[in-house]
């Protein structure tokens, strides 16, 4: 009976049922504008690149954990063994950081005294006694206290506020709390962003916020700072996008096209940019220009899916 | 017979299907590989993960981490003809991590409500845009597993042996899920 009512499944669906799954089939689809998939290309390479450099971060953080435990273990033993007599404990502990550290160990290693490994610093003549550190510290100007705490409380008034901003607008951006976000990302200094993902969302966050103006620098800053990375050429791309259809400036948008297919003849967003180089000519009225790339346009992409309207805007 | 026996809606593993062709050789450029098969195939694993999912708000997402995965494996690939059936199945992997994140974030309350109604387009009759959000909430409540092995079938019109393959089960395994999935889902749809 069971295995009758297996063999019959796809006969058993009711009425209901096969409506909504035939809707799903039919009405839940992705649509994606032209040129998304070549955007979404892009971003892949980006998160690519971006998960080779975190392993690669994620094993120097582990090697440098390593080392340092290894070499923290190794001072351990040296006093393990010097308070057992097996080694020798004229010298004192390595306190000079890594390579004090590292001498023990390949003191240690080599059964050797530390004094033999490395040159050390004369001992002070004679160490201050407890009730002589007393005496030094009374001995201090009254104001030195209060300007240390003083300079503390700076330290925690300021200092965080900044860091916070600076790590929180990216988390609201995450949240798609964009005026949010910006109101934080005004408040963290420029020079603080330099990684071309910070830039491209900074100039997003900008843009959703409704600042479209505020996202240029952040992507000019992309394309000149990082020309070799793949961000720059959606940097640019989006910079002339800004600037044709946010900013009126087709003039600008035209360069800043034109400089996306420089970077990147071959690229996946040669022949969008292209294409959208033509429209922003001829939207600043310079027909010449216009005509003269969307030939370059029919000539590189005779059969490209933006020809028709790239003929009608060029005049050709 | 049943709409989805008459009209199979996509053939993810098709032997007559030219973009599966089976090639003797792997891929020579991996990378270039993987780049030719996001511009063929991203469309195509964007919808499939949607419809499986219904995760509108993370399908750009979604499609990365396919290719992301893609990018690891094609090395492995014996066959760079047999690209399509692999993104599939990759799809099909990466949508059942998201299905079963998504009841563990029901399960501790941080899941986001999602509005079914906005999957389609707004001009579909409202019995439809309702119908179509009774049947994802039905498929809610069902084991990942069985989830999948359904709408492999009765979604995307897949042969039992596809669904079998797919789900990496046995065929009566996948007729097992099918079928209780499907009493299920009778009981609140149909």
């Amino acid at each position: 009976m069971m295995e009758r009512e297996q063999m019959n499944d796809s006969q058993e669906l009711p009425a209901q049922v096969q409506r909504a799954a035939a809707l799903i089939r039919e009405e839940v689809d992705v649509r994606w504008p032209a040129g998304h998939v070549e955007i979404a290309l892009i971003q892949l390479q980006r998160r690519r690149h971006q998960r080779r450099t975190a392993a690669l971060g994620m094993t120097l953080s582990v090697a440098a954990v390593a080392l340092v435990l290894a070499l923290g273990f190794g001072g351990y033993l040296r006093e393990e063994l010097a308070s057992h007599g097996l080694a020798p404990s004229a010298s004192p502990p390595p306190a000079g950081g890594v390579i004090d550290s590292l001498a023990a160990g390949l003191s240690l290693a080599a059964g050797l005294p530390l004094a033999a490994g490395l040159p050390r610093e004369p001992p002070p003549a004679a160490a201050p006694s407890a009730s002589a550190a007393v005496a030094i510290r009374g001995a201090e100007p009254a104001s030195a206290a209060p300007r240390a705490v003083e300079g503390h409380l700076l330290q925690q008034r300021l200092v965080p506020r900044r860091q916070v901003a600076a790590g929180r607008w990216v988390a609201l951006a995450g949240e798609k709390r964009f005026g949010e976000a910006y109101g934080l990302l005004r408040q963290v200094p420029l020079r603080e962003l330099s990684d071309p993902d910070d830039l491209m969302l900074a100039a997003d966050v900008a843009r959703q916020a409704g600042r479209p103006e505020r996202a240029v620098p952040f992507l000019e800053r992309v394309v000149k700072e990082h020309p070799n990375e793949v961000s720059a050429q959606l940097a640019g791309f989006s910079l002339g996008k800004v600037y044709l259809d946010n900013l009126g400036e087709p003039a600008l948008a035209a360069r800043a096209f034109a400089d996306v297919r420089a970077m990147a003849p071959g690229g996946g967003l040669a022949q969008d940019a292209l294409a959208r180089e033509v429209e922003a000519w001829a939207r600043a009225g310079d027909r010449p220009q216009a005509r003269d790339v969307a030939a370059e346009y029919a000539r590189l992409y005779p059969h490209g899916r933006r020809l028709a309207a790239v003929r009608d805007l060029g005049g050709i | 017979m049943s709409q989805t026996a008459q009209k199979p809606h996509l053939r993810l593993v098709a032997p007559g299907d030219a973009s599966t062709r089976v090639e003797d050789s792997p891929p020579a450029d991996p990378r270039a590989a993987v780049e030719d098969a996001f511009r063929r195939y991203a469309p195509l694993v964007a919808s499939l993960g949607l419809r499986i999912t219904a995760l509108r708000d993370e399908i750009d997402d979604f499609v990365q981490e396919v290719f992301l995965r893609a990018t690891r494996g094609i090395g492995g690939l014996r066959h760079a003809g047999a690209t399509k059936a692999w993104l599939v199945s990759i799809t099909i992997n990466v949508a059942r991590q998201r299905l079963r994140m998504r009841k563990l974030r029901k399960m501790v309350g941080l899941d986001v409500p999602i509005e079914y109604e906005e999957l389609v387009d707004p001009a579909l009759s409202p019995e439809d845009r309702v119908l179509l959000s009774r049947m994802y909430r039905a498929l809610d409540t069902l084991p990942v597993n069985q989830r999948l092995a359904w709408s492999l079938r009765h979604i995307e019109g897949e042969r039992l042996e596809t669904v079998a393959l797919l789900c990496s089960c046995s065929l009566a395994t996948a007729k097992r899920r099918i079928v209780a999935a499907q009493k299920v889902i009778s009981e609140a749809v149909g």
